[in-house]
């Protein structure tokens, strides 16, 4: 029997182990790399965290209400609200833009200005 | 075999040859595979790094973080921040008494002699792991990690921090030395309905920081003017059922609860039962008009006192005239209410109506510290009575609030969540607790007590408020206490289609100028809901309500009015089975 195939196979074997040992190595190589930027992560989460909770702390209610006044804040108020009812109509808003101009008998021209009107009955679409 | 291309050595050959090399290729091949496979289990063994590190110093991922608890707008309540804190691999440690003298020396407050006691202990014991000192500061963290000490490491733990301080103390909780919940939300958490919220990243609560500020704010002030014992504050939305803000004082700071004295810690609003007095009105006349037997306008003849066996029952404010059953409500008559439950039936309507609502349960939010419902059980006529307007029953404040608004909401059940619902979201369809004609009839009357009854002074400019007062006598030993009182009051805004719910509750509050020297319910809490509803509407984004609103309910009134001048009382005394 030639010893051809024994050698053969001796060095097949040889070159498998060592790709996979190569493998393995590489494999390795990465899980480390992976497990450091899994670190990196994590660490960058805990400080995200500990900088959202610095936040929560520094706009805490009673802190702006010390420095409202400075911040120029003031509380808000009913009668800054309107009710949609009030509002004038759409359509004197359009002509409020628009100017006329008139012709008087001595030949001057002027521009009038259109205004908004604001109806007395300001709710009246209220009742259902 | 004749002229075959076959090799005629191997034809010749011996068959016992031929076997014998058969055998050995076989082996052969067996052995190569054997080797073979040893070999690669050997790459497979190849350690790993993270094995030759001590146990301790690879500090694994703590367990399972808590969720973050965001308020509805998405400010930050609750969060779990990564604080340093000491620890040590006994068995790395060869000389205990050294180490502990360096330690001792580095980090403030630690006792050399005990760290050494323990670390021995520990070392004798096999342990591989030991806390030192929970949460150093940085400073103490570099001063060790310089030291350099074998066996001592630095493990980094999550603990819980609360950026808002005391803000939400009763709502959100506290959580114990192993961030497990022992208070508020955290502690549904970890042991109750919130359970299985556990997982999440984050739970978005329904509570709304700056409503919840603004009460705060409010009645707090009030708390401190009337120097009362305890306050409770609470809105609530009527249409979903959330709670917006829930404030009990005195209250304390989270961050440091070890610290909070239990009176600081109780939460009065669901932990605490009070018998709230003329609140209750409010459930009471809903169950009369209910049973269709007793009507708004019906008028009755008030007595000077009610006897009933040997107890005798009056009123504050003596009424000099027939009160229609507006009129009882609004003016917190206690003998009225009483006759107009009995007119509309007596114990089993009432009961009926205050078991729809829920007043014979516990509160189903998500907090464990809620208190049942303190209640009797025989209604004979006397107690009937007295239950009628708020004695004889003590609930939790936020159990009422829940009850009033699923009576002037839509009229159905509604239960107070502190998880916030998704937007646009209307309550669940809950059983029905009252007719809508009820409903409405409840809104006038509370609107009538704000315009013309004991609650004047919860008027707020732009809205229209409703609402009901309650000064109920506390109970003491061996009966009710004199000048004890519990001073309240429950509005609702807009009133003619509430939205929210806003009640206030001071406890054992001192008469003072502000409240003209009274203790009442309408001159001490209906301040307080009046200016917190100026406050959280604009906020809310609630609009002004139209005039018209309220024009329509002043017409109303005057109708009414004009009744009672022509007609003579409808029901009297007579009619009434309660007679003694």
């Amino acid at each position: 029997m030639s010893p051809a195939p024994a050698i053969l196979s001796g060095l097949l074997a040889l070159v498998t182990a060592a790709a996979v040992f190569q493998l393995k190595h590489a494999v390795r190589e990465r899980e480390r790399e992976l497990a450091a930027i899994r670190q990196a992560i994590a660490e960058e989460r805990a400080r995200i965290r500990t900088l959202r909770a610095d936040i929560a702390w520094l706009a805490r209610p009673e802190r702006i209400a010390a420095h409202a006044k400075e911040l120029a804040l003031e509380p808000m108020r009913v009668d800054r609200l309107i009710r949609i009812e009030e509002l004038p109509d759409a359509l004197h808003l359009e002509l409020a833009g628009r100017t006329l101009v008139v012709e008087l008998a001595d030949g001057d021209a002027i521009e009038l200005r259109l205004k908004p009107l604001l109806l007395p009955q300001a709710h009246k679409g209220a009742r259902p | 075999m004749s002229g075959g291309t076959l090799d005629p050595t191997f034809a010749r050959e011996d068959p016992a040859l031929r076997n014998g090399r058969v055998r050995i290729a076989v082996l052969s091949a067996l052995f190569a595979l054997l080797f073979g496979a040893i070999g690669f289990r050997l790459l497979h063994l190849a350690p790993e790094e993270r094995e030759l590190v001590t146990p301790a110093a690879s500090a694994p991922e703590p367990e399972r973080r808590r969720p973050d608890l965001l308020d509805r707008n998405g400010t930050l309540l609750a969060t779990d921040i990564l604080v340093p804190s000491l620890a040590a691999d006994p068995q790395l440690i060869a000389d205990p008494k050294r180490t502990a003298e360096r330690l001792a020396r580095l980090v403030p407050g630690l006792d050399a002699a005990g760290l050494e006691r323990r670390l021995v202990q520990a070392k004798a014991a096999g342990r591989r792991f030991l806390w030192i000192d929970h949460r150093i500061t940085p400073a103490v963290q570099r001063a060790v990690l310089d030291a350099g000490l074998p066996g001592v490491v630095i493990r980094r733990a999550d603990h819980r921090v609360y950026p808002k301080g005391a803000a939400a103390a009763h709502l959100v909780g506290f959580v114990d030395i192993d961030n497990r919940g022992l208070a508020g939300f955290e502690h549904a958490l970890d042991f109750g309905r919130a359970k299985s919220l556990r997982s999440r990243e984050e739970i978005v609560l329904s509570l709304d920081l700056r409503v919840q500020e603004v009460v705060r704010e409010e009645l707090g002030r009030a708390f401190r003017e009337f120097r009362a014992l305890g306050a409770c504050g609470i809105v609530l939305d009527v249409a979903t059922g959330e709670l917006l803000a829930l404030v009990s004082l005195p209250d304390f700071d989270p961050n440091f609860a070890a610290r909070a004295r239990a009176e600081q810690r109780k939460n009065r609003c669901t932990g605490g039962s009070y018998e709230l007095g003329s609140l209750f009105k409010v459930l009471s006349l809903a169950a009369a008009l209910e049973t269709g037997k007793v009507r708004t306008h019906q008028r009755f003849d008030i007595p000077p006192a009610l006897v009933i066996g040997r107890h005798r029952i009056r009123d504050v404010h003596p009424a000099r005239r027939p009160y229609s059953v507006a009129e009882i409500f609004s003016h917190s008559s206690n003998i009225g209410t009483a006759l107009a439950v009995f007119t509309a039936g007596g114990a089993e309507p009432l009961r009926a109506m205050l078991a729809r609502v829920g007043l014979f349960e516990r509160a189903p939010i998500e907090l464990l510290e809620v208190a049942r419902p303190q209640l009797q059980k025989n209604w004979p006529d006397v107690v009937t009575a007295t239950v009628s307007f708020g004695h004889g029953i003590a609930v939790s404040p936020l159990r009422f609030a829940e009850a009033v608004a699923s009576l002037v909401g839509e009229g159905t059940r509604i239960d107070a969540t502190l998880l916030a619902r998704p937007p646009g979201s209307v309550a669940t369809s809950g059983p029905r607790v009252a007719s809508p004609r009820t409903v409405e009839e409840l809104r006038w009357m509370m609107w009538l007590t704000v315009a013309e009854g004991t609650a004047k002074r919860a008027a707020v400019p732009g809205y229209l408020v409703g609402g009901k007062t309650g000064t109920a006598d506390k109970a003491g030993r061996g009966g009710y206490r004199r000048g004890a009182v519990i001073a309240s009051f429950v509005g609702v805004f807009p009133v003619h289609n509430p939205r929210y719910l806003v009640l206030a509750m001071l406890d054992e509050p001192q008469a003072t100028r502000a409240s003209g020297g009274t203790r009442f319910g309408g001159q001490i809490a209906a301040p307080v809901v009046a200016a917190i509803i100026s406050r959280i509407g604009p906020l809310l984004g609630v609009p002004p309500t139209a005039p018209v609103y309220e024009a329509r309910y002043r017409e109303r009134w005057q109708a009414l009015k004009a009744q009672a001048a022509l007609s003579r009382p409808e029901v009297h005394l007579a009619a009434v089975d309660a007679r003694p």
